[in-house]
């Protein structure tokens, strides 16, 4: 076997040797290799004169390309026009790069030849006149502009392969292996590792252990993106987070867990032969830097992760959150002009999600914005996915030696490069503007294609095992894979066979790509025939590129030569890593100091609110971007795709209500049901992050059993966005946030079954507030048993069950009002299993018509939302109590003679009347007649005005 | 015994399952076939009862709506034609049929007026128009969503055959919600008649063209 030492030996020979795979999709210099010629066809739009589509062909040979069948085709001919000659004047004409493949391309091949026409490359650009210059959208790590005529030689990536560098790090001192490891070594500038010396360190004793003259640059980053806190979750590892929220749930054994944080998703035993899986993603640092790129590839990475979990799953709905740096004060003025503004992310996000959620055709159920001020340097982007699946391919396979490693779909790339070590780093000037190359091309064409051809694969039982291409690319998807197989783990990956989509890239590049698009897959010897052959249907791109080795090591090679693959085949060609599995294990953990923050002891005073100012105060409510009408998002995403949904994000008569609780019927024929909540305030989270998360939990969970599912039917995933060091008190907080949800989970026998971590919650020196999002799911087995939330009919009686909290304190209208508060209140934990069992006994007595969880807004928001879904009106006796938002109770609509009955046998329910719901559109309170209309002109135009 | 339904599959195509399921709700034997498969002749277009183009983004909307899949399919739907198939295509099934000419060269379908996608509950208004697929759903009016970016039918719509207009907000900003061909055989409508797939409105109109 070859060594690390011998690789580098040989690499100066490797460099010599022609590639003749990897080239096949590139030219190194079309003029002199073979002629090629690029001819345009220009369309312009009656509807925006000022901006024109060009579509660019390359052909081999340099005859004239007959456009006129082309236009005749791709020309609408009722709105559009052939452009024979460019207007004069100034233009910006925008184009995907060189390096870069035109999404549109494989479409544009299919039909020109289709129509005889014979194109080798296509790509599309456009071309804006006068003021459509103004808003173009230019993305420079992919797009090349043009202010005159462009003179294209070929659109197909050009260049050629660099070498592999190699470094002896036992010759290099503390302070050269720390430029190494940050990306400020001469000889590896912009490549930050985010390794420590003392991660160094252990590189170079690995280095002498292995008696190796000096190691890969794949090496490097190979550790460099398995050691990153994205991939390796150091600091949750050093205190020990991970275990006590696993134990938690290995304790609670609910008899409805199939798996939990061992796959990309949580499973839980649906009905019959179903399983559903649940995962959600942050993806923050690149939904920051690019909000476009980043907030695609967000929703794209957490469909694959459910795609790809078990043996293949169908995605049957998505979950969208995101908080942006409030809107209402410029608690940073400093950020204007460094930071992107809250309304370009806000603006960009819904663009991103609908245009990639929509392609997917995977209904979007819950969505929503919400704002505070310490998301202004780095936002908070939230995305999940829930998937249908089969009992008996829940689990992934075990591989076994001679297994065959597949990658399919999307081609690899530039992009999605450093996607695990950027997103463990903080944002600043110097990573927004130089290696920001971690944004990716979303294309969810790619990706829906694989939504059934991986459902095909598995039912005809040809993969192993499978894994989505996330951060750190081949060196984490087919890594852990192999690290899964027989007798300790192995796999051997030949990068040359690689299908790319950009010309030169590196070894480390191509081990490194990450992309929401791709796929690895281990498919059981006997079968690659038969699942090449379901690819292939598909029109889904697949390559063999490994083989399971089970020799215990990780191991990959540059060979274009080496195609015929086999489990004990030599290491040949250029060795770009060759190392047991076990070193990966031996990542040096960081030194964390637990500082408890000092006892707050400032007091807020909140106004008193009297029938003088309640109506302001409820404008003040209904106004806040957290609680406003956000339609104008909502409707841009596909809700009602699959045909299965029962309630999305919307409801209510003119669907602009948004619900608490998605509810989803995804096999079709059966009224089984499966139901989603989730619950994060981020005001809350400033006052006190703690009983803030506990807040949290207890509203997911009530907002499910308040609808009538049974608390041991309910499961949750957690997702944590913490500050980095830069807040001393960001440890004490995420510590004492997993052990109270740990306990409650336990208590409540609702296991967390998936979840993740991001600690890089700093951007531009800007700290979030130690946050994490509660999503719950859960299951009936009956849709129509479930509780909603529409208001039934009038004379009903509305009754608030729970806590009943007096502060203000983490509330809307604290927000409003710039008065966050101090104290926090909070249900008692021991309370809370009884309270849900008996709020469950009641909502499926028969007694409650609808029901909905009093949180953001509290009661006052609930019965406006009531009002504007139904039509009816309020009369109320409350004031003053309307407001504090009191996390974990939930307010009833039951018949107005079964109130008496509820009052009494329920007593140990708190329960308390609110109000009784009227026959007209009118909100009463105290016998005070409310403008609805100033309310609703709040509610209504608040959005619109934040995002316009 | 039942009618054969073809839905058609292309890379792209979305929602091929709910189409599938509404169409066997209504007592049908829908089956799915793919694009490839008709293009290589394993399938012939024509074997079938109806043939029903499903939503989504075929070949990701490259190039324009439905286009793609038109350019494809151009010498094989003509036979649909001739066999006196009823054919039927929503939301991006609308669009390719569009393409493809089936209601004529100066009309098409383009962007919502509002210029964003639009996913919400819609009604649609039946009226009298030669189409097989709502005869006798005159004057009924059926709830069923709007999920599109680019379903404003312009041109020359004067003369078009209507077979249903907006009776709630348009999503798009035509009033014409589905239009059918001269002699009514090819329907095509933006709206999803699929969600849910038993929903009971859209259950009458494929029960309709199941009877004729």
């Amino acid at each position: 076997m070859l060594t690390l030492g011998d690789s580098a030996k040989i690499i100066d020979q490797q460099k010599k040797k022609k590639s003749n795979i990897n080239n096949k999709i590139y030219s190194k210099n079309p003029r002199k290799e073979n002629k090629v010629a690029v001819f345009r066809l220009a369309i312009g739009s009656h509807s925006h004169p000022d901006v024109f589509k060009i579509f660019n062909f390359e052909t081999e040979g340099s005859l004239p390309l007959n456009t006129q069948i082309i236009a005749d085709h791709f020309i609408d001919s009722v709105t559009e026009y052939s452009v024979k000659e460019m207007p004069p004047g100034k233009f910006l004409e925008v184009i995907y790069h060189n390096g870069v493949i035109d999404p549109c391309q494989e479409s544009i091949l299919t039909a020109c030849e289709s129509l005889g026409v014979p194109v080798i490359a296509a790509k599309v650009s456009k071309r804006y006149y006068s003021n459509a210059q103004d808003d173009v959208y230019v993305n420079k790590m992919v797009h090349i502009t043009f202010t005159s005529e462009p003179a294209l030689e070929t659109l197909r990536p050009r260049g050629s392969r660099k070498g592999m560098q190699v470094f002896d790090l036992t010759a290099m001192s503390d302070n050269e292996l720390i430029a190494l490891g940050n990306g400020t070594h001469d000889r590896r500038k912009g490549c930050d590792l985010a390794l420590t010396l003392e991660d160094m360190e252990k590189l170079r004793e690995m280095q002498i252990r292995d008696k190796l003259p000096c190691v890969t640059d794949v090496f490097l980053e190979t550790f460099g993106a398995r050691w990153s806190d994205h991939c390796n979750h150091k600091k949750w590892r050093k205190l020990s987070l991970f275990r006590i929220l696993k134990d938690a749930t290995k304790r609670i054994r609910n008899s409805n867990l199939v798996s939990a944080f061992v796959d990309n998703a949580g499973v839980w035993k649906f009905f019959e032969k179903f399983v559903i899986a649940l995962k959600l993603e942050t993806h923050c640092s690149p939904s920051q830097m690019e909000p476009y790129g980043g907030q695609l590839t967000k929703l794209g990475g957490v469909l694959r992760d459910i795609i790809f979990c078990g043996l293949g799953f169908r995605p049957i709905l998505n979950i969208e959150m995101t908080a942006v740096g409030e809107f209402i004060r410029k608690k940073f003025p400093l950020l204007e002009g460094i930071a992107l503004s809250a309304r370009t992310i806000a603006r960009e996000t819904i663009r991103a999600i609908a245009d990639y959620g929509n392609p997917m055709g995977v209904p979007m159920a819950l969505a929503r914005m919400l704002s505070h001020f310490s998301f202004s340097g780095k936002v908070f982007a939230l995305g999940g996915t829930v998937g249908l699946g089969r009992e008996d391919c829940a689990l992934q396979g075990i591989p076994q030696k001679g297994d065959f490693v597949l990658m399919v779909g999307g081609r690899t790339g530039n992009d999605g490069l450093h996607g695990a070590t950027v997103s463990s780093g903080e944002i600043t000037e110097q990573t927004d503007s130089g290696d920001s190359c971690h944004v990716q091309i979303g294309n969810p064409f790619q990706e829906q294609k694989m939504v059934m051809a991986i459902e095909d694969l598995r039912d005809a039982g040809c993969p192993r095992r499978l894994n989505d291409f996330g951060a750190a690319g081949i060196v984490s998807a087919i890594a852990e894979m192999g690290e899964q197989a027989e007798g300790g783990g192995g796999v051997l990956v030949n990068l040359a066979l690689v299908p790319l989509k950009c010309a030169g890239l590196e070894n480390w590049q191509i081990a490194l790509s990450e992309s929401q698009e791709r796929g690895g897959i281990i498919i059981i010897r006997e079968k690659l025939d038969e699942a090449i052959e379901i690819l292939r249907r598909h029109q889904l791109e697949y390559a063999v590129v490994g083989i399971v080795t089970c020799n215990g090591r990780f191991q990959m090679i540059y060979d274009p030569d080496a195609t015929d693959l086999h489990s004990d085949m030599p290491l040949s060609g250029e060795i770009c890593l060759d190392v047991p599995y076990v070193y990966f294990d031996e990542c040096p953990l960081p030194q964390i100091e637990i500082i408890e923050p000092p006892v707050r002891t400032d007091t807020v005073d909140f106004p008193e609110i009297t029938l003088d100012n309640v109506e302001e105060m409820a404008v003040q409510v209904t106004s806040h971007f957290d609680a406003c009408n956000q339609e104008q998002a909502t409707t841009q995403y596909d809700g009602t795709v699959i045909g299965t949904n029962v309630q999305g994000s919307l409801y209510g008569r003119d669907y602009n209500v948004t619900s608490h609780l998605a509810v989803s019927r995804p096999v079709y024929g059966r009224p089984y049901a499966v139901t989603i909540s989730q619950s994060f305030s981020p005001w809350q989270f400033e006052v006190n992050p703690q009983l803030a998360a506990r807040n949290a939990m207890i509203d997911a969970i009530i907002t499910q059993v308040a609808s009538g599912i049974r608390r041991t039917d309910v499961c949750e995933a957690d997702n944590f966005y913490t500050p980095t060091q830069l807040d001393p008190y960001a440890y004490y907080w995420l510590v004492k946030q997993v052990q109270e949800i740990a306990a409650l989970s336990e208590l409540t026998e609702t296991p967390f079954v998936s979840g993740k971590d991001s600690s890089s919650g700093t951007g531009f020196g800007v700290n979030v507030v130690p946050s994490v999002v509660i999503t719950a799911m859960g299951k009936i087995s009956d849709y129509r048993n479930l509780i909603m939330h529409l208001w039934q009919k009038p004379c009903s009686t509305l009754i608030a069950v729970g806590p009943q909290f007096k502060t203000l304190s983490g509330s809307i209208l604290s927000s409003s009002l710039g008065l966050t508060g101090t104290i926090l209140e909070s249900m008692p934990r021991e309370e809370v299993r009884e309270y849900l069992d008996r709020l469950y006994q009641l909502v499926t007595s028969g007694k409650v018509l609808s029901s909905v969880p009093i949180n953001r807004g509290g009661i006052l928001l609930r019965l406006f939302e009531g009002i504007i879904a139904s039509g009816f009106g309020v009369k109320t006796p409350l004031c003053q109590e309307l407001f504090p938002e009191s996390y974990g109770a939930a307010l009833l609509e039951v018949p107005s003679s079964a109130a008496g009955y509820i009052l009494t046998n329920y007593a140990d329910l708190n329960p308390r009347i609110v109000g009784e719901i009227v026959d007209y559109r009118s909100l009463t309170v105290c016998g005070r007649n409310i403008d609805l209309n100033l309310l609703f002109n709040g509610w209504n135009t608040t959005f619109q005005k934040a995002v316009a | 015994m039942k009618k054969r339904v073809t839905i058609l599959f292309a890379p792209g195509t979305n929602c091929h399952t709910e189409t599938i399921k509404a169409f066997n709700q209504a007592d049908a034997d829908a089956r799915l076939v793919f694009l490839d498969d008709i293009l290589k002749g394993r399938i012939a277009i024509t074997d079938c009862d109806i043939f029903f183009v499903p939503g989504g983004f075929s070949f990701g909307d490259h190039i324009n709506t439905g286009t793609v899949v038109a350019i494809l399919l151009r010498d094989f739907f003509p036979l649909l034609l001739e066999a006196g198939i009823p054919v039927g295509g929503e939301c991006n099934g609308f669009q390719i049929l569009m393409r493809a000419g089936f209601f004529g060269h100066d009309v098409t379908l383009t962007e919502n007026v509002s210029g964003v996608f639009c996913s919400r509950p819609v009604l649609h208004r039946v009226i009298a128009s030669p189409c097989i697929w709502t005869a006798g759903l005159e004057g009924r009016v059926f709830g069923f969503p709007s999920a599109h970016h680019g379903g404003r039918i312009v041109g020359n719509t004067d003369r078009l055959n209507v077979v249903m207009t907006y009776e709630s907000l348009s999503p798009n900003g035509s009033r014409i919600a589905a239009i059918c061909s001269e002699n009514g055989q090819v329907f095509g409508i933006m709206d999803h008649m699929t969600r849910p797939y038993d929903n009971p409105d859209g259950q009458f109109i494929f029960q309709n063209v199941l009877k004729a």
